[in-house]
């Protein structure tokens, strides 16, 4: 009993703290009489950033908290792990005397309880033992299936016209907030990132230093796919990995892995107002808060402090991208905070063999119904490790190479409040308007991303199909002229997978082809130019065309969806019981989106 | 069919479209040629019913109710009855199988119903203050258990969290029957010969009926566990003969 005692003391301690004490939670009544100098406190880039946007110089939540608040409480308390001028609170570890005296404070308006939590990377591979860095990295060479990937990830969110175009991201700040940075500067594939000092600021919100460069891999590999670069013999930089190579970049190292004693949502909330202080353009969180704190009807965007911090970072002119989660083929199912967060622009993951959701990838809706995921890219990538380049699955690798192609699209037009990138990046995806709960809207397409509705390109699409309304089912049929087959000339290299990999030339700014519309015209081929792997015509994934289609009710909120192979013209035949009056059938098959209602 | 028919429209879409005559009777008949059948034969590659993948589970490690498997693996401890010595460590030990079920009743407490098996192995000490079960001295002697048993604790939880078991401290009562019995004895009789092993098994000395209480001290599905034996290891004909050691202290990992 003494020993179980003992034990149990133990535990106590590791819930109250070593010395007794808890986390709490204060939040301030109010910010009056404090002065703050924006233009001393944001960074150039930051206020360069608002002015662009055309957002105040700053806020009420950008004050200052009153000093002599956070006196009164640094004098009662052991410690003050955060002052949160967003919030106007302070995070503290405190006895429950001490707290309840704290409530008696003037100018405080509530302490809580603040509870321990535990995230979940949003990578499968992200909890298996990390290999040691090398300190004098020789990188082993990649197979040709992993090269393959490498280009297909960017080539499937039109890298290579992206390029064409002089879009790399140039220009933009990137935040990533992640576990940590092992191994990056040494890495090959960052090189040319380390030398331009493209790197610029580093902070370690656990243990409050500069290093990131320690407490894990993760973040290196999710760098992979905003930076990193493919190695090559000649030390020239090599093909891209992601799609943001030449922007800048702030690491922040918020999230620790395994179970720890420091709240990570006080650390992500410290984090993005330093983002927002240097003048972050776009975060990439490629985390997910799940059921070691959250029941999945919590998320609401609105429950979790880190949803509510994106949401906030959003307003002040920062595009959020995190991660959908890894959680679709267990219990949880459903997305993971912050990507529930209304602002935030849930990324969920495809399968590069079949261009369809991965079965872990999270599922939308949020709680309350509201579409999630946002949109969709890759989610088995090949990536930059410690230990050279690895083939890595996870929701944590599309959300980079969203937030690269968001970049890039921010560059081509910087007039562009966050919010209005954040519709035009869903508003050019592959399948907008049709939306699913397991692909969002598809992956986000250049040659679609800011037409105007009325602009003479963007031409009404060419229905590919009809209803046919029978007495018992709606059938969908596919139209002759859509159900062509266009010739297929064989490839000039084979993936393993068997999915023909073709040399398409690229024509900047024409419409996304169809996706057994994408060979090119015979004779019209271009082989690749050795060496000149960046402007280089690159394989573009030839997938088979689905049709998807759903059926929402009258809020819009899907009752069910399927995506279909299409080896008939009658495709899906949907029995009316299935429709309600109100709901709405909507089918999407070779970039036409057809609806129909009772 | 002329009814049929007329019940076909031309439908509403985002384009804007339309079915001629000589279309719609050609769709029609495809439809009624090919039947429910066809579209069956339609291969899908994602599907969901949202209604279904969206439903409130009352079944998880912080529902209403869980269920898991847990294996556990205890020590002998605390003071034996002169007489009565044991031998300590992985010699005088416990293995323990079950299920538990665990009703929530808030965020902070919850019950827990276990039933499961347990093996106990009691390593006499071989000593000359031995007195039971016979003052006899062998080179090896033990006593065995095996006993299907039953527990009840109430967890208190701390801290709040999302749909995970979390940090808890469970306050158990348990009540056992021993189901077999069994006294090994290991002698080495004449040189030439190893050892000569004996099993006398339906010990009547041994009580049938066990109970005891405990502590669990646990984080997600890793706990440590204390059990305290209330009841005397031997039958009421045998009251006078010394106690064994009435704590078990041991780990225990659930199975989820």
């Amino acid at each position: 009993m003494v020993l179980l005692l003992g034990l149990a003391a133990r535990a106590d301690a590791q819930e109250y703290g070593a010395d007794g004490a808890n986390r709490y939670w204060v939040t301030l009544k109010d910010k009056s009489g404090v002065s703050f100098a924006p233009t001393r406190y944001f960074t150039p880039a930051a206020q360069a950033r608002r002015g662009r946007q055309h957002l105040p110089a700053f806020e009420t939540t950008d004050l200052p908290v009153r000093a002599d608040y956070v006196a009164n409480i640094r004098a009662r308390v052991d410690t003050i792990t955060l002052v949160s001028r967003w919030f106007n609170a302070v995070a503290c570890r405190a006895t429950p005397a001490q707290a309840a005296a704290l409530r008696t404070l003037p100018g405080v308006l509530s302490v809580e309880r603040w509870p321990q939590a535990t995230a979940q990377i949003a990578a499968h591979k992200a909890a298996t033992l990390l290999p040691k860095p090398k300190t004098n990295l020789t990188v082993e060479p990649i197979s040709a299936s992993d090269y393959l990937l490498s280009r297909r990830q960017t080539a499937h969110l039109d890298g290579p016209a992206l390029r064409a175009a002089g879009l790399e991201g140039q220009g933009l700040r990137i935040a990533v907030f992640d576990v940590g940075f092992r191994g990056l500067p040494e890495h090959p594939g960052f090189q040319e990132l380390v030398k331009s000092k493209r790197i610029v600021a580093t902070h370690d919100f656990l243990k409050n230093r500069d290093d990131v460069y320690h407490g894990g891999s993760h973040g290196t590999e999710v760098m992979g796919c905003l930076a990193g670069r493919l190695a090559t013999t000649t030390g020239a930089p090599g093909p891209a990995l992601g799609l943001a190579p030449a922007a800048e970049y702030l690491l922040a190292r918020t999230e620790q892995l395994g179970r720890e004693r420091y709240a990570e949502e006080e650390a992500w909330l410290a984090a993005v107002e330093w983002a927002d202080r240097l003048g972050a353009d776009i975060i990439n969180s490629s985390l997910a808060y799940t059921e070691q704190r959250y029941f999945p009807e919590q998320m609401d965007g609105r429950r979790s402090l880190i949803s509510r911090a994106a949401n906030l970072a959003a307003r002040k002119g920062i595009l959020v991208v995190s991660a959908a989660g890894n959680d679709g083929d267990n219990d949880w199912v459903r997305i993971g905070t912050p990507a529930d967060a209304d602002s935030v622009l849930a990324v969920g993951g495809l399968d590069p063999e079949t261009g369809l959701h991965l079965d872990f990838s999270s599922f939308g809706p949020t709680a309350d119904r509201r579409p999630k995921p946002n949109l969709s890219a890759f989610g088995i990538v090949l990536t930059t490790t410690p230990s050279g380049y690895e083939r890595l699955e996870g929701t944590s690798f599309s959300s980079p190479l969203v937030a690269g192609f968001a970049a890039c699209m921010w560059q081509k037009n910087r007039k562009l409040t966050a919010m209005q990138l954040f519709q035009e990046l869903e508003k050019s995806a592959e399948l907008y308007p049709y939306f699913d709960y397991a692909h969002g809207y598809g992956r986000p397409r250049y040659q679609q991303f800011g037409i105007p509705t009325a602009a003479p390109q963007a031409k009404a699409p060419v229905p590919t199909f009809d209803f046919v309304a029978h007495d018992s089912l709606i059938a969908v049929i596919i139209r002759p002229e859509a159900a062509m087959r266009l010739a297929e000339m064989l490839p000039l290299t084979i993936d393993q997978s068997g999915i023909a990999v073709q040399v398409a030339p690229i024509v900047p700014g024409a419409k996304a082809p169809a996706a057994d519309a994408s060979a090119p015209p015979v004779g019209h081929e271009q082989p690749a130019v050795p060496g000149s792997s960046s402007q280089a015509a690159l394989p573009e994934p030839n997938y088979p065309a689905y049709l998807y289609w759903n059926v929402a009710d009258r809020r819009g909120v899907l009752r069910r969806y399927e995506t279909r192979a299409v080896n008939q013209r009658l495709v899906v035949q949907v029995p009316r019981r299935l429709l309600s009056p109100g709901d709405v059938l909507r089918v999407y098959f070779k970039g036409y989106t057809g609806t129909y209602s009772e | 069919m002329r009814r049929l028919l007329s019940r076909l429209r031309v439908l509403r879409s985002e384009g804007h479209f339309c079915l001629g005559r000589e279309a719609r009777w050609a769709a029609a008949a495809l439809v009624l040629a090919c039947g429910p059948q066809a579209a069956r034969a339609q291969q899908v590659l994602v599907q969901a019913d949202v209604a279904e993948d969206t439903l409130k589970n009352t079944f998880g490690p912080n529902r209403s109710y869980y269920g898991h498997l847990y294996l556990g693996y205890g020590l002998l401890a605390g003071p034996a009855g002169a007489g009565a010595g044991v031998r300590y460590g992985t010699a005088s030990a416990e293995l323990r199988a079950g299920g538990r079920l665990k009703v929530r009743l808030n965020q902070a407490l919850s019950l827990n119903l276990d039933l499961g098996y347990a093996y106990q192995h009691y390593g006499l000490a071989q000593n000359s203050h031995k007195t039971l079960p016979t003052p006899a001295v062998h080179l090896r002697e033990s006593l065995g258990t095996q006993q299907v048993f039953s527990e009840v604790s109430l967890r208190l939880n701390a801290g709040r969290r999302g749909n995970s078991i979390g940090r808890y401290v469970d306050v158990l009562a348990s009540g056992g029957w021993i189901a077999a019995t069994s006294h090994q004895t290991e002698d080495e009789p004449a040189p030439g010969i190893a050892s000569v092993e004996t099993t006398e098994r339906g010990l009547p000395y041994l009580r049938r009926w066990m109970g005891g209480v405990g502590a669990r001290l646990g984080i997600d599905r890793y706990a440590l566990v204390g059990r305290y034996r209330l009841t005397s290891v031997f039958g009421p004909s045998y009251a006078a003969w010394p106690e064994l050691p009435r704590w078990v202290v041991g780990v225990e990992v659930g199975l989820f």
